[in-house]
């Protein structure tokens, strides 16, 4: 037997395959995938009932199609994950942008700027000195004074904070060191003009130094 | 009566496994002999020519014959043995073992090939479109089509046997398919 191409005319001279041709590969595949029509199905089996190497063909292309429809199915089972796992990732970036996390992510902002607000102390610096320059601390914010002077002894120190009236607001004590006294102030909750004084500790109580400065509201 | 058997035991061992499946195939093999010499000596047989005409006319009476004694014995026999005429399709435990290590490596050659090639294969031996439908639908001539299938076919046996070789499969596969 020999093999005989679809278009090819057999021994015969016509261009129809006999039983005793082999039909092409293609012929074979289309046996397998039982898509032969009813003519080609005639002599694809009356040729393969007779013929070893023809059935060893198919034998084999059944093999070969079956692994490449499970290997194809693979490839489309792996394609259709990466599509549906690359829509929930779009999903939940597009998810961000939605009005009820943004008004959470909001909310956490304003929650982070009213703690920074009200914990985290201004730092405000005041010099002995007199002059036309007004230092300004925070309403509504612990503040960090550095009460600045050249004569200020070394050592715990009185402080005292008092309004304009002369009326006392807080009191406490304050180290200095190297002409500065540091002291924590707390929440100044009116505006107004106040002076922070120094005093020797013990009892003599000596006034050292006044700073004066302004508590407005400012962010 | 040897060469007779010889010429096409292993053809119509192929065709009655194909149709019927595993089960009791030799018994289904014997069968279709029987009935073939029986006629040959009965005379039945009068153009000599026309053996192989006439032995897969005889299979496929035999074949006819099996499924309408499987339907019979179903519906017979429906409440008693339910699935006793059910055929089982899967392949043997060896194919089966080969099929899965050739799909392996076939999945890795998948990805080397192009696009429009793994679509041709994917349509034809997945989602089973005829070629008419492939060809129209990728705007291909049949003799664009055939040249293109057997080139991604080619092309994916090319990558699939430097995959094999490498992973020192082939020689088990060369083994296995002779």
């Amino acid at each position: 037997m020999r093999e005989l191409h679809e278009q090819e005319p057999n021994s015969s001279g016509n261009m129809q395959p006999t039983y005793f041709d082999h039909p092409a590969v293609d012929v074979l595949e289309r046996f397998v995938l039982h898509r032969c029509s009813e003519d080609e199905l005639e002599i694809v089996e009356t040729h393969m009932l007779a013929c070893e190497s023809c059935v060893c063909t198919l034998e084999n292309l059944e093999v070969e199609i079956a692994a490449t429809k499970l290997a194809l199915e693979h490839v489309a089972a792996q394609q259709q994950e990466k599509v549906v796992s690359a829509e929930p990732r779009k999903q939940f970036w597009r998810s961000w942008f939605s009005v009820p996390t943004l008004s959470w992510a909001g909310a956490g902002l304003a929650a982070c700027a009213f703690c920074l607000f009200a914990f985290v102390p201004a730092g405000v610096q005041l010099q002995s000195e007199r002059g036309t320059a007004t230092v300004t601390v925070p309403e509504w914010r612990n503040a960090r004074l550095s009460l600045v002077d050249a004569g200020l002894p070394a050592g715990s120190l009185q402080a005292e904070v008092v309004s304009e009236t002369g009326s006392l607001v807080w009191s406490g004590t304050a180290t200095s060191t190297q002409g500065e006294a540091k002291l924590d102030l707390p929440r100044m909750t009116h505006p107004g003009t106040y002076f922070a004084r120094l005093y020797t500790a013990g009892a003599e109580h000596e006034l050292l130094a006044e700073f004066r400065f302004e508590v407005k509201f400012k962010l | 009566m040897e060469q007779l058997y010889k010429l096409f035991s292993r053809g119509i061992r192929y065709y009655l496994c194909r149709q019927l499946g595993p089960q009791e195939l030799e018994d289904k093999v014997h069968d279709t002999f029987l009935i073939v010499v029986n006629a040959i000596r009965r005379g039945d047989l009068r153009e000599p020519e026309r053996l192989m005409g006439f032995v897969r006319t005889v299979v496929r009476r035999q074949v006819a014959a099996y499924i309408e004694h499987a339907v019979h014995t179903r519906r017979e026999q429906a409440e008693l043995e339910t699935g006793i005429s059910v055929a089982d399709r899967t392949q043997n435990p060896e194919q089966e073992a080969m099929v899965k290590q050739k799909a392996e490596l076939m999945k890795s050659a998948l990805g080397a090939l192009s696009k429009r090639d793994r679509d041709i294969l994917v349509r034809f031996y997945l989602k089973e479109q005829p070629q008419e439908q492939i060809c129209r639908e990728m705007s291909l001539t049949e003799t664009q089509f055939r040249l293109l299938k057997s080139r991604a076919k080619a092309k994916f046996g090319e990558i699939g046997k430097k995959k094999l070789a490498s992973s020192g499969l082939f020689s088990v596969l060369v083994r296995a398919n002779s």
